[in-house]
């Protein structure tokens, strides 16, 4: 736990463009290849609608491919997903969801 | 070492749980702990509502309702079927089978089911009687594994057995003295290893299981903070591996780490142990065995036999386990090489088994739900090349289906299989060319390899 609260002092000190400034459109993109390349799905990140459920439905990800992608989320903007944080299927309901919930919660 | 069910004197009956006092901690709930008294109140609450003649089907995600479902059902003489998946067909193949099925759930409530959402209030005051003692030839569970048939195949337990299964377990896994552990587990409770190591083996070494079941790596770290050490992880290499990789989280002190469903590597095996302080022993077993072998693997490539099993080569080439609690001699799907006093090596899986992020299916159980579906023609689940790799691989199919759509073939295979085993990717083709017994050649299956390989790359 500790880890995580350093390295977000870390960012706020340090004189750079806060995560929050990156425009939505590139993060969802930027999200979208994350989810494309960590699943190794056969489709283009644009392919992905941002409002088509994700999980069960739409782009029909299971459990397996939830966890994937939250190792691959950990390791580029520096947080871990929690089951009690907010609702997982809420998270997951959408890719423009699932961007939102990482801006908010970004560090990196 | 004898078994625990030949010591056993006929009609005594083995005790439920071993923890020896009333105040004894059984359970964590939402971070209080649940004594023995309490969870004996939840059981003879519960006990109370069960019907006189049923079979109770236990689809209860969490560690401690499945616990009061388990032991209310077996106070009552009544057999628990966990199934391997809980689509609507499988259901509906149960219900078959078995008209009067009744469940527990503490999730959602079953469809054209009779039965009940845990938990329930406790009406029941806490209880000082004696631990109840259960026959050790009841049978008090039947496990189903996906069959080739295409229907689901039972494997009945006696408690008996599975006292002795999980004691010999305890003892090999460095946990015969594990009163006051904590046992936090990422593992189905209706599955052999989730229902061995993380309800029997609490229950029998007067441990304390945990309710709740973390899904992400944060969940992990946090449910094995939220309660005191002695700790021990039951999971499998696939959360394990994400787990220690996750950034920038913390992973607390552990005593033992338990893994089995998949071979972990030494690599990860080390790693883990160097970071948590743990001892990380695998165990090796099947929903037909239950829990037979394991091995410290951050040390020894060799399995290890548990006291009085026996593993042969049969006349086919195939190992065939018997003795203890596992008889009759049962065959094993794995390729495994003998050496000598009991040890063996694994060499790969045989040629029906397939198993995601841990989770098994039988291929020819897949092939048989997926041409059960209206408007397939025919269809093959590709065998998957041997793998070495970490990554989860899955499963490519291919179709004969005109009229269908991949999106209706997946919606289809919903209905029936773990979403895990769904097609990825699933080829559309004219034709598959099978040879007069019905089966695929090597040369097409190689073709129809190609075919998907050409597919993805486009």
């Amino acid at each position: 736990m500790e880890r995580f609260f350093l390295s977000k002092k870390i960012m706020e000190n340090t004189n750079i463009v806060p995560p929050s400034a990156i425009p939505e459109a590139d993060l969802l993109r930027e999200v979208a290849t994350l989810i494309v390349s960590a699943l190794s799905l056969e489709l283009a990140p644009e392919e992905i609608a941002p409002d088509a459920p994700l999980y069960g439905e739409g782009l029909g990800l299971d459990s397996v491919d939830i966890l994937e992608i939250a190792l691959a989320v950990s390791k580029r903007f520096g947080f871990n997903l929690r089951s009690d944080n907010a609702d997982n299927a809420h998270i997951f309901s959408s890719l423009k969801n699932l961007s939102h919930y990482i801006a908010q919660h970004r560090t990196l | 070492m004898t078994s625990v069910e030949s010591r056993s004197r006929p009609g005594a009956g083995l005790p439920l749980l071993a923890h020896d006092h009333a105040q004894a901690v059984v359970a964590w709930r939402a971070g209080e702990a649940v004594t023995r008294a309490n969870f004996l109140a939840d059981v003879f609450t519960l006990a109370g509502q069960l019907p006189t003649s049923a079979v109770i089907l236990n689809t209860c995600s969490q560690y401690y309702n499945f616990a009061v479902g388990l032991a209310a059902a077996m106070l009552c003489g009544l057999e628990t079927v966990l199934p391997p998946v809980m689509t609507p067909e499988m259901l509906k193949s149960l219900q078959r089978l078995e008209p009067r099925l009744w469940y527990l759930s503490d999730q959602a409530a079953l469809a054209g089911m009779a039965g009940l959402m845990l938990p329930l209030a406790r009406t029941h005051g806490p209880s000082d009687e004696r631990v109840p003692m259960i026959a050790a030839k009841q049978t008090v569970l039947r496990l189903f594994t996906s069959g080739s048939s295409g229907q689901p195949v039972a494997h009945a337990k006696r408690w008996g057995q599975l006292l002795s299964s999980c004691r010999q377990g305890a003892e090999r896994l460095g946990l015969a003295a594990a009163e006051h552990y904590q046992f936090v587990a990422t593992v189905p409770a209706q599955h052999m290893y989730g229902l061995e190591l993380a309800i029997i083996t609490p229950w029998q070494q007067q441990a304390a299981l945990i309710n709740e079941k973390p899904f992400y790596p944060a969940d992990i770290s946090a449910s094995l903070q939220a309660v005191p050490a002695p700790r021990v992880l039951v999971s499998t290499p696939y959360h394990l591996k994400n787990w220690l990789d996750s950034a920038a989280l913390s992973l607390p002190e552990l005593t033992h780490v338990l893994s089995a469903t998949a071979p972990l590597s030494r690599a990860l095996a080390q790693r883990l142990e160097a970071q948590t302080g743990a001892v990380l022993q695998e165990i090796y077993g099947s929903t037909e065995t239950g829990q037979i072998a394991s091995r410290r693997t951050a040390c020894e490539d060799r399995w290890l036999l548990y006291p009085g099993l026996s593993l042969q080569v049969t006349a086919e080439g195939r190992p065939a386990l018997s003795g203890g609690h596992v008889a009759p001699a049962v065959a094993l799907d794995d390729q495994v090489e003998l050496v000598q006093d009991r040890y063996f090596y694994l060499r790969g899986r045989g040629q029906d088994q397939v198993k995601i992020a841990g989770k098994r299916s039988s291929l020819a159980w897949l092939n048989s739900q997926l041409l059960a579906i209206d408007g397939v023609k025919d269809g093959l689940y590709l065998p998957p090349a041997p793998s070495q790799s970490d990554e989860v691989q899955r499963l490519a199919a291919v179709v004969v289906a005109p009229d269908l759509t991949t999106q209706a073939i997946m919606q289809a295979l919903r209905a029936r299989i773990d979403p895990l085993f769904l097609p990825r990717p699933l080829i559309h083709v004219p034709a598959i060319v099978r040879n007069a017994t019905g089966k695929i050649t090597q040369s097409a299956l190689a073709a129809l390899r190609q075919h998907c390989l050409k597919d993805t790359d486009a």
